[in-house]
């Protein structure tokens, strides 16, 4: 056999060798960077194994992320990239909009601060199946999804992947990975006008700046804001006044500045304002001492234990100047 | 038979790491050609820096970085003497020669914050976006100047790069310390500033595509578009955007 034959063979072996181990990742070890020189792995999974017509379910592109590198938030921050990511369902599926997990924040020399995620994250959508009606004879709904990712350390690579998924229509049933989307559900934030939201927000605007105050139906703690938007909106002078329990409202206040050509005609932005907490009592268990490795422990689980709400901000120009904001 | 099958071993090995680092050092095109963004403005990147306080450490008061850094643009009133001092600066290219932004004072500058490992950079300079640019208004009045703040970088890299990329303007160090980056509040490469007459006319990205993926006519260069304003004595209609890119390494 010619010696660049057997090289390309080999070669497809180990590649071959790769995609089966991918295959047989498992959820239970999905915390753990099993290497590459990508810095981020890209799957699309569901949680469910096999649906039923009409059923209501989850699918989402799961990124495990070398350790010390992060991928970043819908707002990257100061630099970076948002990650993208689109999906392609069968005919007759509904698809909810993207959900976003909590952000975390990273700190750069040079007061670079970037939005994004670490280790492993999950970003999802619910999915309606489709009726009998629409199910094709093969009974099994393909989904494909591109997956767009900036992954920085010192340095920066870019990286994209094209993922498939197929649940077959049958008996409902879940997969291993559902719990993992109920944790991810967990730590993606909650409309503020839903009944399960930790607070009820209030929204007001004077004189171009806009203060959202936020009344705590329990005790909180870590209270911090990311704002979701995008490249054609600034948010100047940011303050955030700290409360943290329902007698004493956290109250933000921010000037949200529309960017680009006023000539452009961009008269009107929204964005997801999202306020990330832990409730105190959870403090409270994250704090107790416990072990030699108790420090590592306590920062999972306040990692764990945090949550977040989301109200949604209107960025209104008025012949640009000044600007109105108001929330709906 | 078995020394053949270890050297074809080797041999594999070998090809795996360079096909590996292959596709590292070609995930910039990959992504330029396949990426995916939505077709929303308001669901894609960024914003000023100004949203991402948190709290830490600074109970009540403005959080981390949520005032814009580096000098602020200057007033209507303000003296222009003034802000050029607040702008000036005084750096060493990669020859070694001294350049001031005071010695172009009758001149509209353009400082780009450089780093030649960045992909965003390496993307405009494969596309020659810069260096096209700086020569389309070279006679125009406009100076052209790239800086690298970059710690863990030198002037002999910049040497290098100004060289591969045929860059006729200088690429100043400003690695030790990054205080010019920090002046100015540089926060991305690249990172563009036009200042004409001691002022910032324009701060933000080099244009409206981070991904490089829109389309000539859907794409804008901010600096482009300012260059050609201000040579023709309009002002700037976009004086600012979102700079887009890697983080400046200080």
């Amino acid at each position: 056999m010619p010696i660049i034959g057997t090289l390309i063979w080999n070669y497809s072996i180990l590649l071959a060798g790769s995609i089966l181990t991918l295959a047989l990742y498992s959820p239970a070890t999905a915390q753990l960077w099993r290497g590459d020189n990508s810095h981020v792995e890209a799957r699309l999974i569901s949680d469910a194994a096999a649906v039923t017509p009409g059923q209501r379910f989850r699918v989402g592109v799961l990124f495990t992320i070398e350790p010390a590198w992060h991928i970043y938030w819908i707002n990257p921050g100061d630099a970076g990239m948002p990650t993208t990511v689109e999906l392609q369902a069968p005919n007759g599926a509904k698809v909810s909009d993207l959900h976003w997990p909590t952000p975390h924040r990273f700190l750069d020399p040079g007061d670079i601060v970037s939005n994004g995620y670490e280790k492993q994250v999950l970003l999802w959508w619910h999915i309606t199946a489709p009726d009998s009606a629409s199910i094709e004879a093969d009974k099994v709904l393909t989904f494909a999804a591109k997956a767009n990712w900036l992954a920085c350390r010192q340095a920066c690579v870019l990286g994209s992947a094209d993922l498939a998924l197929t649940v077959p229509m049958g008996q409902a049933l879940p997969s291993p990975e559902a719990s993992l989307f109920d944790q991810t559900q967990a730590k993606t934030p909650v409309a503020a006008d839903d009944d399960q939201a930790p607070a009820t927000v209030d929204t007001q605007t004077k004189n171009g700046q806009t203060q959202v105050t936020v009344s705590w139906k329990q005790a909180v703690t870590d209270v911090e804001v990311f704002a979701g938007v995008g490249a054609n909106v600034a948010i100047d002078a940011l303050t955030i006044e700290e409360g943290q329990s329902p007698e004493k409202p956290t109250v933000i206040h921010f000037t949200p500045r529309l960017l680009g050509d006023p000539a452009a005609g961009v008269k009107n932005v929204q964005f997801p304002l999202v306020i990330a907490y832990r409730p105190a009592d959870s403090a409270d268990a994250a704090g107790k001492p416990d072990a030699a490795n108790n420090e590592l422990k306590a920062h999972e689980l306040k990692a764990e234990a945090r949550r977040s709400l989301a109200v949604t901000i209107n960025v209104q120009s008025q012949d640009s100047k000044p600007l109105e904001t108001e929330t709906r | 038979m078995m020394n053949a099958y270890r050297i074809a071993m080797l041999a594999v090995v070998a090809l795996a790491a360079v096909l590996t680092f292959g596709l590292v050092a070609t995930a910039g095109d990959k992504t330029g050609a396949t990426g995916a963004q939505p077709a929303s403005d308001t669901a894609m990147s960024c914003c000023k820096g100004a949203d991402k306080g948190g709290d830490k450490g600074d109970k009540g008061g403005c959080p981390v970085g949520a005032e814009k850094p580096g000098p602020k643009a200057p007033t209507e009133n303000a003296t222009s003497a003034t802000a050029s001092d607040e702008l000036n600066f005084t750096l060493n290219n990669y020859d070694g020669t001294k350049v001031s932004l005071s010695d172009h004072a009758d001149k509209i500058v353009v400082l780009e914050w450089i780093n030649a490992e960045c992909p965003y950079v390496v993307r405009h300079y494969k596309a020659k976006t810069m260096t096209d640019l700086a020569a389309k208004y070279k006679d125009n009045g406009v100076v052209w100047l790239a800086i690298n703040s970059g710690k863990n970088m030198n002037a002999s890299g910049d040497a290098k790069w100004a060289q591969e990329h045929q860059i006729a303007y200088p690429i100043l160090a400003d690695h030790a310390e990054g205080k010019v980056g920090k002046q100015y509040g540089a926060k991305t490469t690249p990172h563009m500033f036009i200042i004409q007459q001691g002022k910032i006319v324009y701060r933000g990205g080099i244009d409206n595509d981070p991904n490089g993926k829109l389309s000539a006519e859907e794409r804008i260069n901010y600096v482009d578009k300012a260059l050609a304003e201000l040579t023709s004595g309009k002002a700037v209609s976009v004086p600012e955007s979102k700079p887009y890119g890697c983080t400046v390494k200080y």
